[in-house]
């Protein structure tokens, strides 16, 4: 029976019909064809030989009233009405039998029937041609014509008579027969019709059960195949949507965590490009504060050099100088002997070199007065001599100090100008970061929607799948409940529902109910409590809002503000 | 010169109370993960505080000026991103599709987060663009912030040029005024601009003074620094605010699935009553 589990349901269907109908068509047919034969049969005993039957009975019945009729005539007086009556009677009884005979020969059919009509007509002939001649004789009213009608009707015309019925009662026997075997023929057919449709009916049963069987379980085993299957696809893409719900949730807070960062990030590039830029402009003017500082010291060499020039100058002045003083010192030794002289000559004098012997001690003073301020002066020449020495000494290291500043400054100017050279490569740097920051940016957004549209799609897929679900039921209500773990698979399938569901809500739980839980209820009292005493513990003061005007002063204008928020 | 060298150091213990901290008062989630951030923007407090740990800077804003000094460490944890037109289908979806279904020339549009008010200043000018009849609307933007430096740099309105990259020159020359040309050129936003925009300082985790009925309320990438519980919160309160059909806009990276909210989904961040 392998090639009928190959082939498709719908051919199948078609075969199992097929061979039903053509069973049905049998059934008819043979029911068709006996039902006609026992029709013919019908028809021939009702339609041809029950008429023939009752036919030639009446026939025979008007002869024998008709006998009557002619026996009553004998001893009935010619003259009496009776007789009349009898004489019409025999006429009637005459003609009915003969117009009733008429009858049946047209129904008569077979060969026997038309062996023995002309025989009974024949026989009938001659009857009737004695049976006239009685008559007649008794009309006449005659002893001898009543002698000869009973001896007529007791003797030939009785005999006669006796052949004709004889002749009548052989075709109602071949009629019977006939009839007899119509009802045989019937008889026959009818039983042939109920074995042939018993056999056809009990082959019917046999094909119909195993046909039934086959095709029946040919259509419910691929079927309820597909039905475990969908149970299974059902179920595996209810679990697959939960996960890509799940999936797109946690998607959803990644990315929205990442944009935070984001932000974060260029914020903070926002500001490094700020400073960068300030650098470089703050590196700018050092530079130009250097190249004015560089001017300056380049000034102040020269200024040195100026400088060593004039304390030579001032040296050799001073040179000059105690020379002169030198001089002076000698004049007013010679001063000093000269007023020495000159006292003494006073004194030779007396009285009258008195006043000169004074003059000479004041010149004497004024010289040795003189030669103190020259020594005097002369020390200080000396002390100024070394000092300028030393200034010499001072302003040619002030200049070389100087030249240590240039060579630093000149390497200050470079480090500056690599600075601004590192700033322009850091602010182009920055850009670069922006730029990407930017492109995360814009991929995180997509990925928001992305995870937004897989979660509606994976509710649509939730959705859907009920719809399975509620397809394999109708299917299994088609298949019908021959097999229980159907039931069961989609029970599985609901389970498994149930059990993403659930997932779900965890998931959505472990999102809602994080750590941070609690810690937003507590009031801002209780925070500034806390930051106060902060071994205090926080726990069981939690209230639904928080007033962080308790906490954050507000700014000045915090009345405008209040007057504005109202506003709206 | 020294002391702005030495590395400063976050103990894990510090990270975890300045982040403590600072998510009770903002709602700011500064998760494990983002203590070299903390680090530096703590540093900057640090080097303007003239401190040298972060345990001088505790103990400076434990005791010495918590007041003062804890709006000064929130205005230096608050990230404040932002561009003119930034993630512009919003204000194309605003000027497209919601404009024209307002019939009774009013509309209030309300800019949470608005930084240093390029995101107010740009619905404004493409509202501007988009009513032809304005001088018969009643238009109104309220832009709020956390960061009353941020609120006072919106206050004053003025750009300069890589700032208003984004601004085809045609809108700079209607709705702004050069008011520097060196060293770079900064502009500043006319004032009838200015006044359709009202400022006020608020902490979206603290109360709300608003009654309420914007058309629009934009909450773009605000909400990325907040944890899940302070997400869905703000997100019922904005359902609360809103006009019945008025939209709520989202950063392009945050998304509402996930979480439970009576909002219908639109358009990629774009979500209506």
């Amino acid at each position: 029976m392998r090639w009928i589990t190959n082939l498709k349901i719908g051919a199948r269907l078609v075969l199992g019909f097929s061979i039903m109908i053509l069973l049905m068509v049998i059934i008819s047919f043979t029911g068709y064809r006996s039902t006609m034969n026992i029709q013919r049969n019908l028809d021939e005993i009702f339609t041809g030989r029950l008429p023939s039957i009752d036919y030639l009975i009446e026939a025979d019945r008007d002869l024998q009233q008709l006998l009557v009729a002619e026996r009553s005539i004998i001893f009935c007086d010619t003259e009496s009405n009776v007789f009349k009556e009898l004489v019409q009677e025999y006429e009637t009884k005459m003609k009915q039998s003969e117009e009733r005979w008429e009858k049946y020969k047209a129904l008569a059919v077979t060969r026997e029937e038309k062996a023995i009509i002309p025989k009974y007509e024949k026989a009938r002939e001659e009857w009737k041609a004695i049976s006239r001649k009685l008559m007649d004789g008794r009309k006449a009213d005659t002893r001898e014509g009543r002698r000869l009608a009973i001896d007529l009707s007791l003797g030939i015309a009785k005999k006669g008579f006796e052949e004709m019925r004889g002749y009548l009662g052989e075709l109602q026997g071949i009629n019977l027969n006939i009839a007899e075997q119509a009802h045989h023929a019937a008889s026959a057919t009818y039983r042939t019709t109920i074995t042939i449709l018993l056999i056809i009916a009990g082959v019917g049963l046999f094909m119909g059960l195993f046909l039934m069987w086959t095709i029946g379980r040919g259509v419910t085993r691929p079927l309820n195949a597909v039905i475990q299957g969908l149970t299974e696809g059902a179920e595996q893409v209810s679990s697959a949507s939960g996960q890509v719900s799940e999936a797109s949730q946690q998607v959803s807070q990644g990315t929205s965590e990442q944009a935070s960062g984001i932000e974060e990030t260029s914020s903070s590039l926002e500001e490094i490009a700020s400073m960068t830029k300030q650098n470089a402009s703050n590196a700018v003017e050092a530079n130009g504060l250097m190249s004015e500082v560089s001017g300056l010291i380049n000034k102040g060499k020269e200024s040195m050099d100026r400088l060593s020039v004039a304390i030579e100058e001032i040296k050799r002045s001073s040179d000059a100088t105690s020379k002169i003083v030198k001089t002076i010192d000698e004049i007013s030794f010679q001063t000093n002997l000269l007023a020495l002289n000159a006292a003494v000559e006073a004194a030779r004098a007396g009285d009258a070199g008195k006043g000169f012997a004074v003059v000479a001690e004041e010149v004497r003073n004024l010289a040795k007065r003189a030669g103190e301020a020259a020594r005097n002066t002369a020390a200080l020449i000396e002390g100024s001599v070394k000092n300028a020495d030393q200034g010499v000494s001072v302003s040619s290291e002030t200049a070389n100090a100087l030249k240590e500043v240039t060579t630093s400054m000149q390497k200050v100017s470079e480090l500056i100008s690599e600075i601004t050279a590192a700033s322009k490569e850091q602010a182009q740097g920055i850009d670069q970061v922006a730029n990407a920051v930017t492109q995360m940016n814009q991929v995180t957004q997509t990925n928001a929607a992305n995870a937004e549209e897989s979660a509606s799609a994976s509710e649509e897929l939730n959705a859907q799948v009920e719809q399975v679900n509620g397809m394999i039921q109708e299917l299994v209500a088609i298949v019908g409940d021959s097999n229980g773990a159907h039931n069961g698979d989609v029970r599985v399938a609901k389970g498994a529902r149930h059990v993403v569901g659930r997932l779900h809500h965890t998931t959505a739980d472990l999102f809602h109910h994080g750590d941070r839980e609690g810690q937003a209820q507590v009031t801002a009292h209780t925070l500034i409590q806390k930051q106060s005493k902060p071994k205090k513990a926080v726990e069981g003061k939690r209230s639904a809002q928080k007033d962080p005007k308790e906490v954050i002063p507000f700014h000045e204008g915090k009345e405008k503000d209040e007057e504005v928020l109202r506003n709206f | 010169m020294d002391t702005e060298l030495t590395p400063i150091k976050l103990e894990e213990a510090q990270f975890e109370r300045i982040s403590q901290l600072v998510y009770r008062l903002t709602g700011i989630n500064l998760h494990p993960g983002k203590q070299e951030l903390v680090k530096a923007r703590l540093t900057k407090r640090l080097r303007a505080l003239g401190l040298k740990s972060i345990d001088a800077y505790m103990e400076y804003l434990k005791h010495d000026n918590p007041e003062g000094e804890l709006v000064a460490m929130i205005e230096a944890m608050t990230t404040n991103e932002t561009s003119f037109f930034r993630e512009p289908q919003h204000f194309d979806y605003m000027c497209r599709q919601i404009v024209p279904g307002l019939r009774n020339r009013k509309i209030r549009v309300w800019s949470a987060g608005c930084s240093s008010g390029e995101e107010p200043y740009s619905a404004a000018i493409l509202l501007n663009e988009a009513i032809q009849d304005l001088a018969l609307w009643d238009l109104g933007i309220l832009a709020t912030d956390l960061s009353s430096r941020m609120l006072a740099r919106a206050r004053k309105g003025i750009y300069d040029t890589n700032r208003l990259r984004n601004v085809p020159p045609l809108l700079i020359s209607k709705y702004f005024k050069c008011i520097e040309t060196s060293p770079v050129r900064r502009y500043q936003v006319i004032e009838p601009l200015r006044r359709h925009v009202h400022l006020a300082r608020l902490n979206l985790m603290g109360e709300w003074p608003m009654r309420g009925s914007f058309d629009v309320i934009f909450c773009r990438n605000v909400m990325i620094y907040f944890d899940k519980l302070a997400q869905e919160q703000l997100v019922n309160r904005f359902w609360n605010l809103l006009k019945p059909g008025g939209h709520l806009f989202v950063g392009h990276s945050e998304s509402l699935a996930g979480s439970p909210h009576k909002f219908r989904y639109v358009q990629p961040a774009n979500y209506v009553k």
